[in-house]
């Protein structure tokens, strides 16, 4: 993945109280072999404007976040009133088909499956 | 010097001088008259510069004050002193040295004024036209005073100084230039800034009494002290008052030239006294050192030839001494101390002879013309006795000279024959250096044949290289006889020398011939044992040979995977054990060999030396043999235990073979079908899913034939049984075949699972699903079931992405990549791809979706009772969401309520936060 494309982004977060919600969703960690990343953002919450949904984690708190369980990054945003996050903005945004797709012979040979067709099996037993 | 000659004829009341022709320049030539330089800038001069008019006041009255002490007056006040003209009339007789007018007696002003002009006469008189009036001066006028006084230094302090036809000053000037010529650091060029530093009035002194100053200690640097120097001096040693101003001197930047002239004239008059003394003085010096040259001269030969006749008396008896000391080296320096004596004592002597007779006459000569008595040497120094030392000297030195060189020639004879007597000595003391130890050497008693040979013929061409050397003895002796003969001094050594080799030449004859004998009876014996050597050489090889291959084959390791080749071994360990009596008997026999030489080198006291022509040692030879010899029972052993291992390798191979025949067809069988039912779905999925499973079960069915191989394998290689002909299976064949048919069997099974797990979840029919594999495989160029990114792009634009061909584009497919291949391995899989393009349409199935169903099921609560769970879900999902489920916290909590907004969120392996 050539991580250039999405330049790194320092984010400052603040709350007032514990119970007061970051209001993003956090998503992934090694745990899930997903990389951290941000899901959705609550309008009107301290994240609101300062994170996007795509957003990848790349840091908590000066750690590097690449390795970090998805349970450690949340208990480090959970009991934390202030957190400095870096991201990547944007680096997991959906994107949709623009138009409809285009069919490959779909209904010329319903029968025969052409994609199953195994080349992976390994044949080197044929020798005798 | 055109600074003070200008043309200014207005308005001027000083002193005029008679002739006002200049126009600035200063002419070269002066009529004697002329000698006044118009001075129309005295008037100017004082105007301008009152510091001048000091400068000449104290000058001037200092300057009369030198000429009225001789008078015993003085004056105080210039302008006051010579109002009544009395002192100015006194000033005029001293310097003139004539008389005057007698004064008129009264102190009326009239009687002034004609005092004044009585003196004002006389200097014109002197052929000097005044244009001051006796007024002036009677009414104490200062710079009319200045300016008659300055008349009066010029007539006659500075008039007389005339030097080469020159003006009053220039010539006063070129005195100072000639007498200041030998000091680098003046230069007089005029009188006011010359002699600012000091120096030059320094110089004037050191020049005419070097006694009074030590000029070398004076610089430039110090012209105050310069300046004080010369004033005390002048005044202390010279009578000349001190006139000038040191600081004034000094620090004007030009001084007044007519002070500056005063002062210096005053010199000129001093020295010119001192230098007439002198020139007294030094005409009688003259006539004295005519006599005391003379007495010089006198002195000078009595000394010359005093001392040449003691050289002469000195070096006499060293000319007529005989005494040698018998050596070469001696009389060669002698002759080189009489060759330095001729070259470079004589020579000088020589001519101090002429010197003293040439000096003898110019004395005569000298006292003849200055009218003195003649010259007498005192008793034995006459030119008469000179003479005849000289022939004396010369006579001694050439009977030296005659007796040196026969002496010389005689002891080079001497050294010639003692050199060469030496010479030849050396030599042959060189050549026969050894030889006795070499004639009297044992060493042909452990010698082979052939250097034995060789010895022989060595000391056939010692013999008469012996002979050869007769001759040289004999010269050595000769030579030894004439040194006696002309008594050479160290005889002795050379005596004892030449006795030395003669009797080393006789022993040397005598054992020559000894040796000789000696030699030949060896060579008669060591011919006998060399033909036993050779013997044994020749039959030692091959059987040493024979022995290695024999011991060679008796270990030889068993490489052999047949029962028909042991046998073989067998056969030919049978032949061999046959020939073993041959071997005895020639063992026996190449023994013998070697003792019989033994026993000869014994026998006659020769050294038993190694066989040259065999490098085999009989001691290995034996063991050798006797290694053969045990190990031939050994080797019957092993054979017979080999040839039973044989036999039971065979069997296994037979074993494993008709097992291996039966499986490995079978397999193939099963890949072929297998093979088939990869290729082609038939049917619906289930349907294949189930043919793969009844042949899996067959598969399984199938394990206990590949065990029992196995147990067959494994007795085979324990056995070390590496090929097997009754079979072209082989166990890693058979191996690899089981597992890739078994693994491959599982992956199709698990695959077909998949997609028929997708089919349903995802909502797809088997149309659509089509669509995809199609899609699918029409980008999977290169038929390996996974796109690489770029057909993974090109499969996406065609699936309808608008994904462009810039960075926008690049942007918004990395996203997907990450989407598909999170842990980035750079291919997209068609499980991945189906889930992908599915995801799409299925966006529903998220998070928020699972929390609104949890949602619906809590009636609308924040949280889940267990009772709920239980009720609405089957029993085994509902335990396994309680199972992870954590208590609700939040508001409205009731007992036992469980958090299902968490639980949903980590489902998906995501938080609220």
């Amino acid at each position: 993945m050539d991580n250039s494309l999405f330049p790194t982004v320092p984010v400052f977060l603040d709350r007032s109280s514990l119970d007061q919600s970051w209001g993003f969703r956090l998503q992934g960690g090694i745990d899930y072999r997903l990389p951290l990343s941000i899901k959705k953002v609550s309008p009107n919450t301290p994240s609101h404007n300062k994170l996007y949904a795509g957003d990848g984690v790349t840091a908590i708190d000066g750690q590097d976040a690449s390795s970090m369980k998805h349970e450690d990054a949340e208990n480090l945003l959970r009991n934390a009133l202030q957190i400095q996050l870096a991201v990547r903005r944007g680096q997991f945004a959906a994107v949709r088909p623009s138009r409809p797709p285009v069919k490959f012979g779909a209904s010329s040979q319903p029968h025969v499956n052409s994609a199953l067709q195994n080349t992976t099996t390994p044949n080197n037993y044929r020798r005798f | 010097m055109s600074a003070y000659y200008y043309q200014d004829a207005d308005g001027h009341n000083g002193v005029q001088y008679q002739q006002q022709q200049y126009n600035g320049g200063y002419p070269q030539q002066y009529p004697v008259d002329d000698y006044m330089v118009p001075e129309e800038e005295w008037e100017r001069e004082a105007v301008l510069d009152p510091a001048w008019e000091r400068q000449q006041k104290k000058t001037f009255t200092a300057w009369c004050n030198s000429h009225l002490r001789k008078v015993g007056t003085s004056i105080e006040n210039i302008e006051e002193d010579f109002q009544n003209g009395l002192k100015l009339m006194l000033l005029l007789e001293v310097i003139s040295n004539e008389q005057l007018i007698k004064p008129d007696r009264g102190r009326m002003r009239f009687h002034k004024i004609a005092n004044v002009n009585k003196a004002l006469d006389f200097i014109t008189s002197k052929g000097v036209k005044l244009m001051v009036g006796a007024e002036e001066i009677v009414d104490g006028n200062l710079k009319m005073t200045l300016g008659m006084i300055w008349t009066i230094i010029l007539r006659f302090a500075i008039q007389d100084i005339s030097v080469e036809e020159m003006s009053a000053k220039e010539g006063l000037l070129l005195w100072c230039q000639r007498k200041t010529a030998p000091y680098k650091n003046v230069n007089v060029q005029n009188f006011h800034i010359s002699f600012k530093d000091g120096l030059a009035f320094c110089a004037l002194i050191h020049r005419h009494r070097p006694d009074l100053l030590d000029y070398s200690k004076l610089t430039k640097d110090d012209p105050l002290g310069n300046l004080n120097l010369a004033f005390d001096i002048a005044e202390k040693h010279l009578d000349i008052p001190k006139m000038l101003d040191a600081e004034e001197i000094n620090n004007s930047i030009k001084a007044d030239e007519k002070v500056v002239m005063t002062y210096v004239s005053s010199y000129y008059h001093a020295f010119s006294t001192t230098q007439k003394a002198e020139q007294a003085a030094s005409r009688i010096c003259k006539v004295l050192s005519v006599n005391q040259e003379n007495e010089q001269m006198m002195a000078e030969y009595e000394r010359l030839a005093s001392d040449l006749l003691e050289w002469i008396r000195k070096k006499k008896p060293w000319l007529e001494n005989r005494a040698t000391d018998n050596t070469l080296h001696g009389t060669q320096a002698k002759l080189g101390e009489f060759r330095d004596y001729c070259r470079s004592q004589k020579p000088p002597r020589l001519s101090q002879k002429a010197k003293l007779e040439t000096d003898f006459n110019t004395l005569q000569t000298r006292l003849r013309l200055s009218n003195r008595p003649a010259f007498t040497p005192t008793e034995g120094k006459l030119i008469v006795n000179i003479v005849d030392a000289w022939k004396d000297l010369e006579l001694a030195e050439k009977g030296f000279e005659d007796w040196l060189l026969r002496e010389l020639r005689r002891l080079e004879r001497l050294d010639h024959l003692a050199k060469k007597f030496q010479h030849k000595c050396n030599i042959h003391e060189e050549w026969s250096y050894g030889k006795i130890d070499l004639l009297t050497s044992s060493d042909f008693k452990r010698c082979s044949l052939n250097d034995l040979r060789a010895l022989s013929r060595k000391h056939l061409a010692f013999e008469s290289d012996l002979a050869a050397h007769q001759d040289r003895v004999e010269q050595i002796a000769a030579i030894a006889q004439e040194l006696n003969v002309l008594g050479y001094d160290q005889i002795v050594m050379v005596n004892q020398r030449c006795q030395r080799i003669c009797n080393e030449w006789d022993q040397l004859g005598d054992l020559t011939h000894k040796r000789r004998i000696a030699l030949t009876d060896a060579e008669r014996i060591v011919e006998r044992i060399d033909t036993l050597f050779l013997e044994y050489a020749k039959k030692a090889s091959p059987y040493v040979n024979w022995l290695d291959g024999a011991r060679e084959d008796l270990v030889d390791m068993f490489f052999i995977h047949t029962l028909d080749e042991i046998r073989g071994l067998i056969e030919a360990h049978h032949q061999f054990k046959a020939t073993l009596g041959e071997a005895d008997a020639e063992y026996k026999n190449i023994i013998r060999l070697v003792t019989e030489a033994r026993q000869t080198c014994q026998e006659n006291g020769l050294e038993f030396v190694s066989n040259p022509y065999s490098n085999i040692k009989p001691e290995e030879l034996s063991a050798k043999w006797n290694d053969v010899q045990a190990l031939v029972p050994q080797r019957d052993q092993d054979l017979e235990t080999e040839f039973i291992k044989q036999q039971q390798n065979e069997r296994f191979r037979v074993q494993f073979a008709q097992k291996a025949n039966v499986v490995g067809p079978w397999l193939e069988r099963q890949h072929e079908q297998l093979q088939q039912l990869t290729v082609q779905v038939v049917g619906t999925l289930e349907q294949h899913q189930k043919k793969l499973e009844n042949m899996e079960h067959t598969v399984l069915q199938y394990r206990p034939h590949i065990d029992e191989l196995e147990k067959y394998n494994q007795q085979i290689q324990e056995c070390m049984i590496f090929e097997n002909r009754h079979t072209p299976y082989t166990m890693e064949v058979i191996r690899v075949a089981w597992e890739q048919l078994t693994t491959h069997l599982t992956r199709q099974i698990a695959e077909i699972k998949n997609q028929i797990y997708t089919l349903e979840k995802k909502g797809i029919g088997e149309e659509q699903m089509n669509e995809f594999r199609a899609t699918f495989a029409h980008f999977d160029k290169s038929r390996t079931r996974r796109l690489d990114s770029k057909e993974f792009r090109a499969c996406l634009i065609a699936c309808g992405y608008n994904i462009r061909e810039d960075r926008q584009g690049d942007v918004d497919f990395q996203r997907i990549m990450a989407n598909v291949d999170p842990t980035q391995t750079g291919f997209v899989t068609f499980e991945s791809f189906l889930d992908f393009m599915t995801r799409e349409c299925s966006e529903e199935d998220n998070v928020d979706q699972l929390t609104l169903a949890f949602k619906t099921l809590a009636g609308d609560q924040p949280f889940i009772t267990a009772e709920a769970l239980k009720r609405e879900l089957p029993i085994e999902q509902a335990e396994w969401c309680l199972r992870r489920m954590k208590p609700y916290v939040g508001p409205g909590a009731i007992p036992g309520a469980y958090d299902y907004k968490i639980f949903s969120a980590t489902l998906y392996g995501e938080s609220d936060l």
